[in-house]
Formats: structure tokens, sequence, C-alpha cells
């Protein structure tokens, strides 16, 4: 019988299975192993790693309307990323993308996992709403991005509008107007979007989670948040990080959006790293100062990259 | 394993590196030198859309019938970002086109990179070149030579709502900055809340420092000297004007399409825009009465250059067959075809405005204000400047700094712009 | 529980799933009430919450046009469906053998996959023309397809690689005592099991490619290559928006990906009841 046959190998000590197999087989399983990822990297580095390498070497060269003519490049070393960094806009524009990145992926997430709970339970309407939805993802970022500045408008915006009405605010905040209020704009149109993102993939995780360990656990006295700490979380960590990482980097570049909402004002107040790059780019047409900016954001995102793998490197075995 | 993945690494960069070896035959478009019977194909991006690209795309049919079996003119419309976008990355790859489209302060900037080809020759033997209006051809110059030519000017007026005007007890349009203040505190008064006596455009992009320029220049400075008195002046009135009520602070966000909705919906009793918004106020508006003036001068009316100019690329083959067509383009007839299909103006004087729009006395005004309206900056890194100028007046409107201290820092930094220009 | 408390909590869940929803949704419903009014009257002070007039004529103007809305539509989905397919067969083998084998590289090549998403698009678009220029595949639609698969195949990859974890090793283990070679097992047995997360993942690669905007518009000048959130354009003269009409397009661009959606729905359902590790 097949489950006879999945207990004996379940049975055997882990020591006795590996050592059934030679050195060579360890190795074979690694060829395969790379066999299985090959395609995909090969695509990658053949697509994508030319801009990664073009816009490095971009940046160490002094690329500007006036010399883009010419064939000739020729490096200067640190003089672009000095001449950004001496500007007081970009550390306004790394501030505004971290602020930005972390409010966006902690509301996101949050309610991505709330809604993904509460929608995992077995109520008619469950499957549904939670269709319904995912639709925030879908419609394009453009559309999007307009329909809050609307809503979001001190003069009639429909927001400003119901909040005075429910005796919450006495006058309209005028949420793209001011410094300080202005990045809550963009995180909220964020947040909305990202929300069904989170949702499902959590919720994807969270099915695969088998309802005995739940059984056996509250059979054994585990109240609900006790199983949700020492059941689901740990199950779900591999997910989890997943969804994290992912809309940290998609987050991070955000630019559609931004740009759409605000193009980065009032003044700077929502000026974040990659219309930053664009200004420089395609604005002012300072090539290598664009793509210098860009490399900060790169490095900040590889950074992060770096402290996920650490976090994911002690418990995902082979 | 790891050798093995290294190289394989290696090989990829590289292959990606050099574009794959060897390099295929792009299927591209690339005539080859014209043969006594091969028609010769040009390739024309612009931007234009809705009636404008209408209008234009019409034109093109007309040249490319005329002139069957010996040239063809293929149009590629693009949006104006996207399609500025690709003259630098055609640039580099070497993928322009024949013909194309420009904006006008952008004129210069792409001149300086070397996308337009010099037509300077070829203009002055032009028998019509004599009738193209100082005003606006001053934008298609880079270092002596001309380089674009403009084919559909247009500036800024002041659009009032005669409506709202009637109410408040004002007989006639604002001339003066001290008009305009005593007919905005009367618009305030009479107007229901909610309303703006006036709207500008200020927002954080070409086409706000579009909009604040005028004011800066007719009280006589110029982005060249924004920590000058008169600068800090235009600066001041406008701030006051927000800070009064007379002008939403909203204006930061707005561009001139939205405002032109907020005008049509009543929500603003005046606004500063330009003529191609005629048909949208008709058709958004039908039952609206509104009229056009010159913008409230501090010393003297002022305006700023918009619209754009034709150029050839540099990189072309047929320089001779696209001059024919541009000559073709700008020709009287043909250009007031276009100019009125687009509701913009003519570069050419031989054109008179009743001739132009002998009905449309909206229109007329705007050809009027045509003498007030000087090419923006010009320079080839106008982009740049323009920036450093919407920092200053967005500071300034949302007080985040003093006016002069902002003005101040502006004119500091476009100092040093400037000082790089070779 | 017994019939009655399950009764009421199941009332109170679909209550609450329904406030959420009308909660949620609410920029949802404005943008398809702006869609059916004026330009005007969106502009309107105070906004109104349902059109004094509906305007069909915003739609019907979408969907007429210089080129049929069909071909733009044919081309939204060539491209969508080839990408999907691309980074299918190339990122799901991926994201397997990252979850199974040992691989000295692993952590390498995961940060490698997650480096290639960390270059801002704007930036990325002028090395990727210059060789798609080389190649010869500018104005086609390859050029696009192959763009959109750089975004949808390290997603791919990192998100249902811990969907493979979670999926037991003795599935694979009975498979390959019963006969298969690494590879068939995969496709035999790990596959429909994990047919929920490549539901997901599938339909979240064809939803960027379908809302893929940035790459087709610098890729490709041709009027007839042109994908349907390129019609955004002309829905903007010269410096800036229609309103009314952009509201419509987002609904029309949104419609076909919520039918794709619904049907996915049900296939995810049938994946979560199944379970083949009943031990």
């Amino acid at each position: 019988m097949e489950s006879d046959r999945l207990s004996m190998v379940k049975d055997l000590p882990k020591t006795r299975v590996q050592g059934i197999r030679t050195m060579s087989q360890e190795k074979r399983e690694q060829m395969i192993g790379y066999l299985f990822v090959l395609p995909a990297l090969i695509y990658m580095l053949a697509v994508i790693g030319y801009p990664i390498v073009y816009n490095f070497i971009l940046s160490f060269q002094d690329v500007t309307a006036f010399t883009i003519g010419s064939p000739e490049r020729p490096l200067v070393g640190l003089q672009n990323y000095r001449a950004v960094f001496k500007e007081e806009i970009m550390v306004i524009a790394i501030k505004n993308t971290l602020f930005y990145t972390i409010l966006c992926i902690c509301f996101q997430f949050t309610l991505g996992f709330a809604f993904a709970i509460f929608f995992n339970q077995k109520f008619h309407l469950a499957k549904p709403i939670r269709g319904i939805i995912v639709v925030s993802w879908i419609i394009p970022i453009t559309v999007t991005a307009l329909v809050f500045k609307y809503m979001l408008n001190s003069e009639g915006g429909v927001i400003d509008g119901v909040l005075i009405k429910l005796g919450i605010l006495s006058k309209p905040v005028g949420w793209l107007l001011h410094r300080e209020t202005a990045m809550w704009g963009p995180i909220i149109a964020n947040t909305w979007i990202g929300v069904p993102f989170n949702m499902l993939l959590l919720a994807t995780g969270l099915a695969g989670i088998p309802e005995e360990l739940y059984e056996s656990a509250s059979i054994d006295g585990a109240n609900g948040f006790q199983r949700f700490v020492h059941i689901t979380l740990p199950l779900l960590k591999p997910a989890i990080m997943a969804v994290l990482i992912l809309g940290f980097v998609y987050t991070f570049k955000v630019f559609d959006l931004i740009y759409v909402m605000t193009s980065g004002g009032p003044v700077n107040a929502t000026e974040v790293l990659s219309t930053y790059s664009y200004l420089k780019s395609f604005v002012t047409y300072n090539f290598s100062q664009g793509a210098a900016v860009a490399n900060v954001l790169f490095v900040c995102l590889f950074s992060v990259a770096v402290l996920y793998l650490r976090m994911i490197g002690k418990d995902e075995v082979a | 394993m790891k050798k093995l993945l290294v190289s394989l690494l290696a090989l990829s960069i590289g292959f990606a590196a050099f574009g794959g070896g060897k390099k295929e035959e792009t299927p591209a478009a690339k005539p080859a030198p014209a043969k006594a019977a091969e028609v010769v194909e040009l390739r024309f991006w612009h931007y234009h859309s809705t009636v404008t690209m209408d209008a234009m795309n019409g034109l093109v049919a007309q040249y490319n019938e005329k002139m069957k079996g010996k040239v063809f003119v293929k149009v590629e419309q693009l949006p104006r970002n996207e399609l500025l976008k690709k003259y630098t990355m055609g640039l580099i790859a070497k993928e322009l086109p024949d013909i194309g489209i420009v904006d006008n302060p952008d004129n210069q900037t792409f001149s300086a990179m070397g996308v337009f080809a010099d037509v300077s020759a070829e203009f002055k033997a032009w028998k019509d070149s004599q009738y193209f209006m100082a005003g606006p051809m001053e934008s298609g110059y880079y270092k002596g030579k001309l380089y674009g030519i403009p084919y559909s000017p247009n500036c800024l007026g002041l659009w009032y709502n005669i409506d709202m005007f009637e109410k408040a007890g004002i007989k006639e349009p604002p001339k003066t900055w001290a008009d305009l203040e005593a007919v905005s505190a009367a618009l305030l008064k009479s107007a229901k809340p909610g309303t703006y006596p006036l709207a500008i455009g200020a927002i954080k992009d070409e086409s706000g420092s579009f909009q604040v320029l005028p004011w800066v220049r007719s009280a006589g400075a110029n982005v060249d000297n924004l920590d000058s008195p008169e600068a800090v002046k235009a600066l001041t009135f406008l701030t006051g004007m927000v800070k009064k009520g007379y002008m939403t602070k909203e204006i930061i966000n707005l561009n001139q399409n939205t405002i032109e909705k907020e005008f049509a919906a009543g929500n603003a009793a005046m606004m500063i825009n330009g003529p191609w918004n005629i048909p949208a106020v008709k058709k958004d508006a039908p039952t609206m009465r509104w009229d056009i003036a010159p913008i409230p001068k501090d010393k003297e009316y002022a305006s700023a250059l918009g619209g754009e100019n034709i150029a050839i690329m540099s990189t072309t083959k047929f320089k001779k067959e696209a001059w024919d067509f541009v000559t073709w383009f700008l020709a009287k007839e043909n250009n007031i075809t276009f100019v009125r299909a687009a509701s913009r103006l003519s570069p050419r004087s031989d054109i008179s405005p009743d001739e132009l729009y002998p009905t449309d006395k909206e229109m007329k005004k705007f050809v009027g204000l045509m003498q007030y309206t000087k090419a923006r900056g010009p320079s080839p890194k106008w982009t740049e400047i323009s920036n450093v100028f919407q920092i200053a007046y967005q500071e300034c409107f949302t007080e985040t700094k003093p006016v002069e201290q902002a003005l101040k820092e502006a004119a500091k930094k476009i100092a040093e712009i400037n000082a790089s220009i070779k | 529980m017994d019939g009655k408390t399950r009764q009421i909590k199941n009332a109170l869940l679909n209550l609450i799933a329904v406030l959420i929803a009308v909660l949620f949704l609410f920029p949802l419903y404005w943008i398809l009430v702006s869609s059916l009014k004026s330009d005007a009257e969106i502009f309107r002070k105070p906004p109104t919450f349902f059109p004094t007039k509906i305007l069909v004529q915003n739609y019907l103007a979408m969907l007429s046009g210089k080129l049929s809305m069909m071909i733009y539509f044919r081309n939204s989905i060539i491209i969508a469906i080839s990408s999907m397919c691309i980074s299918f067969v190339l990122a799901v083998p991926a994201a397997y053998g990252l979850s199974r084998f040992r691989m000295g590289l692993k952590k390498q090549i995961i940060i490698f996959f997650l480096t290639t998403q960390m270059l801002p698009a704007s930036l990325v678009l002028t090395p990727l023309f210059l060789n798609y220029s080389k190649l010869g595949i500018l104005n086609t639609l390859l050029a696009p397809i192959i763009s959109c698969a750089t975004i949808s195949i390290p997603f791919t990859v990192v998100i249902l690689r811990p969907i493979f974890l979670s999926c037991p090793k003795e599935l694979d283990e009975s498979a390959r005592i019963d006969g298969c070679n690494r590879f068939t097992a995969f496709i035999r047995i790990v596959l429909p099991v994990s047919s929920a997360g490549l539901v997901t993942v599938g339909c979240f690669s064809f939803v960027h490619a379908w809302n893929d905007l940035i790459f087709s518009m610098t890729f490709n000048s041709k009027n007839e290559l042109r994908p349907m959130t390129s019609a955004i354009y002309n829905l903007m003269n010269d410096y800036g928006l229609s309103w009314n009409l952009i509201m419509a397009y987002g609904v029309i661009l949104v419609f076909p990906v919520i039918v794709l959606f619904i049907a996915a729905q049900r296939y995810i359902i049938g994946g979560l009841t199944g379970g083949a590790v009943k031990g």
C-alpha cells in the first residue's frame, strides 16, 4: 500500500536515509537542481543583466544632454555621486522613500493578513467578496492615482467631505497640499492597491495548513491566539517573508503612482528616489546623475534583500 | 559546478552586453538611398492627439496624395513625454525618424544634443521665411543656427466668466494687478462658497512654469534674475492672492487641463489658459458666457510662448525631401488649415487675424496677445532652470519659505546652471 | 456549536464581509460613477454621489476610434498570455528547484532574482531599447512580451518557492519510489497539489502584463501594435486629460481581467478543498 510505503520512509531516521545516498548521488541531485533553475536564470541574465551593468557604468561617466552625442564616454569616478549627495533633495528623497515604503508595507500587510484570515472562514459570501476585493489591484495605477487625487482634494474632495459630515474633521485637511501630510496620499492609495496582493498570497499559504493541526491543538487546550502564534505564524513564515520582501522591493521603487498623484510635490514632499532619478534623467537630461540616484536605490534594496536571505536562511532546508 | 555556473554567468553577461553578437538586419524601415523608381519613406513623429492629431494626419495624407509614387510620409504618434524620451533613446540607439515635432522650450536642448539638423541655409533660401514672426522663431535657434521652426504657437490669456462678473457688478476685465485684486475681492463676496476668483496651474512641471513665468516677466524680470526686486514683487503678489483666498491653495496640484474643468464648472471666475481650450470650454459649459483679455500687467503685458516646432533629424538620409515636406506644411494655406483645426495661432505674419478666424472672436483676441509673447528661456538647459523655478514658486505658494529666500536660493542655482553652459 | 449559533455567526460574518466590501470598494464606485458623468459634473462642488445624467457615450467614445478596440484588445491578450506562458515555463521549475534541492549557490540565485527587480523601470528602458534595436525586435510584440516576462519570472519564483516548500517532500519520494524521475514527479504530483498557488501566480503574471503600458509605449511606435492600456493617451489632448473618459478607460481595462479572476476563483476553490497528504 502506498500509505505503508510512505510511513516506512517516514520512519527511517534521517541519517540512515542520507547514508543510503552516495556522494555522486549528492552531486547528481545538485546538478538536477541547477537544471531546474537554469532556464529562468539565463533568461533574466540575458535580458536584465545588461541594463544593470549599463546603469552601473553610466553612473561613473559624464553623460548629459551635451555629451550624449559623442561616442566617447570617459569615466569620471565618483563625481556624479558626490554631486547628487550634495543636493539636499537627495536626502529628502531617501527619507521619503523609506517612510513611504515602511508605512505602506505595514498597512498593506496587516490589512491583507487580517482579510486573509477573515475570509478564510466558512461563510457564504467569503469567496465572492474576497474575489471582488482583488479589483483594487487590477485597476491601472494611473486611474487609481487620479481617483485618489480627486478624492483627497481639499475643495470638494469626497474623503474630506465624508469625514467632515461624520464630525471627525472640522475643515478639509488639504492632504496633498502640505509637506507633513502629502505623503499620506500615495500611502493610502498604495495600501488600497496592495492589500489584495498580500491577502491572496497569505490566503494561499493559509489554505495549505491542514485543519488537523488546529483541531489537535484545541483538543490540547490551546486557545485561538495560541493557535495563531504557534501554528499559523511558523507555518506561514516562508510565505510571509516572500510577500514582505517582494512588497518592499516593488513599493520602494514606486514611480507611476507618485508621479501621477503629486509629481513629487508639493515642493519636494513626495519626491522619492525613482521620481528623482527620472527627473534627473529625463527632465534635466543629466543621465549619469540619474543613473547614480537609481544605483543608490539599487544598493538600498540589495541590502534589504541580503537581510531577507539571512532571515530565511536558517529554516529552509533543501 | 560552481565553475560552470560562473562561466555561464560571464557568457550571459557578455552575450547581453554585446547584444547577441551579430547585428541582424533590422526590419524597421531604413530605406536605401532612393533609386529612380523607389518611394522615399519619411518617418514623422508627433505627439498631438484628438482634433490636433486629426488635423495633422489629414494634412500628411494630403501631402502623400500629392507626392504619390515619390515620397511617403509615415506618421507615428506617441504621447508627449514618451516622444521626448524617445528622441534621447533614439539618438543613442540610432533609431531616429526623419522629421519630428518638439515643444518649443525643449528645442534648444535637443539641438544641443545633436538630435536636430541645422536648417539655417535652407530657411534663408526659402522665400516664405520673411513672414515668420521673430518671437516664436527665437525658440528655434541655438548658437546662431536654426534647428526648428514654429508652426502653431500659442500663448496664455485671462479667461473670465461674464455671468459671474455681472453678478459681482464688474463691468470690465482687470487690466493691472491692482485691478485684479479689486475684482477678486468683489468676486469673492458675491460668489458662492468654494468658488475662487482666479485659478492658475502652478503644478510642479513645465506647464506650471508656463503659467507663472508671465507674471515674473510682466514685472520686468526673468528667470535669470529671480532675486531681483521685480521678481520678488511678482511672486509676493501671487502668494498674496493665495493668502487672501483669491486663489485656492490647491493650485500647486492643478495643471492647465484641470483648471479648464474648474472654470467650466463655475468653480473659478477667471483662469489663465490658452486658446487650445476653446473647444473644450464650449463643450463643457455650452451656456456659459465668457471672454478673453490680456493677463493683468504690472509694468507691461506679458505672456509665455507655447506651441510646437517642427524639425528635421540630424540622422536623416533624406534632408531635401524632408525639407520639402516642412515647407509644404508651413505654406500659408496648409498652416491656416492646421492652426484652425487645432485652435492655435499662426507664426506667419502674412496671415491676418481676420483671415485666420473671421468669426471666432475669442481666437482673434488670442492672436492679439501674441505681440506680448516671448519664448521661455531660451536655453539649452531650460528644463533644468524650469525645474528650479518650479520648486521656488511652489515654496512660495505653500509658504514653506519666505518669498525672498526661495527666490534668492533659486537665483543662485540658476546662475550655476547658466555658468555651466559653455 | 449548534445550528442556531452557527446561523447567527454566519449571518454576522456575512454582514461584516459586506461592510468591508462597501468601504474598501468605495474608490471603485467613485471610478464607475465618474465614468458616467460629464466632466463638468465631476468637478462640481459638492460632489454628487450619483450622476445627474448618465453618459453612456463616454464608453461609446472609447470603443469607437481610429483603430478598433478589438485590435488593441488582441494585442493586450497576446502580450499578457505569452508573457504569462514564458514565465510559467521558466519560473515554475526554477521555484521547484529552489525548494527541493540542495544547491551551493541557492542563496545567491534567490538574491539574483530579487536584484533584477531593483532598478526602476524608467532606467531599464534605454539599455533594453538599445538591445532590442540591435536584435531587430523593436516595433514587434516580442519586445513588450520579453520585457513583461522579466517582471513575472522573479515574482513567480519568490512566491512559489514557499508554496512548494509547504508541499511535503514525502509526495515526491513516494512518486519516485513508484518509478518517476524527478521531473515527472514534479509535473505529475507536485504541480497538481499546488494548483491553487499556480493559479494565483498565473493571474498575477497575466495582470502585470495586461496593465503594462511603459514597455509597449517605449519599444513600439506603430499604432497596430498598441495594447489597450495605450488607449489612455488618446484620452489626453496635448496637455492633459479628459476625466470621465479616463475613468471609463479604467473600467473597460479592468473588465476582462475581472472575468478571468472570477473564473480562476472557482479553480482556486477546487484546489483548496483538495489535499493530497492525508496522513
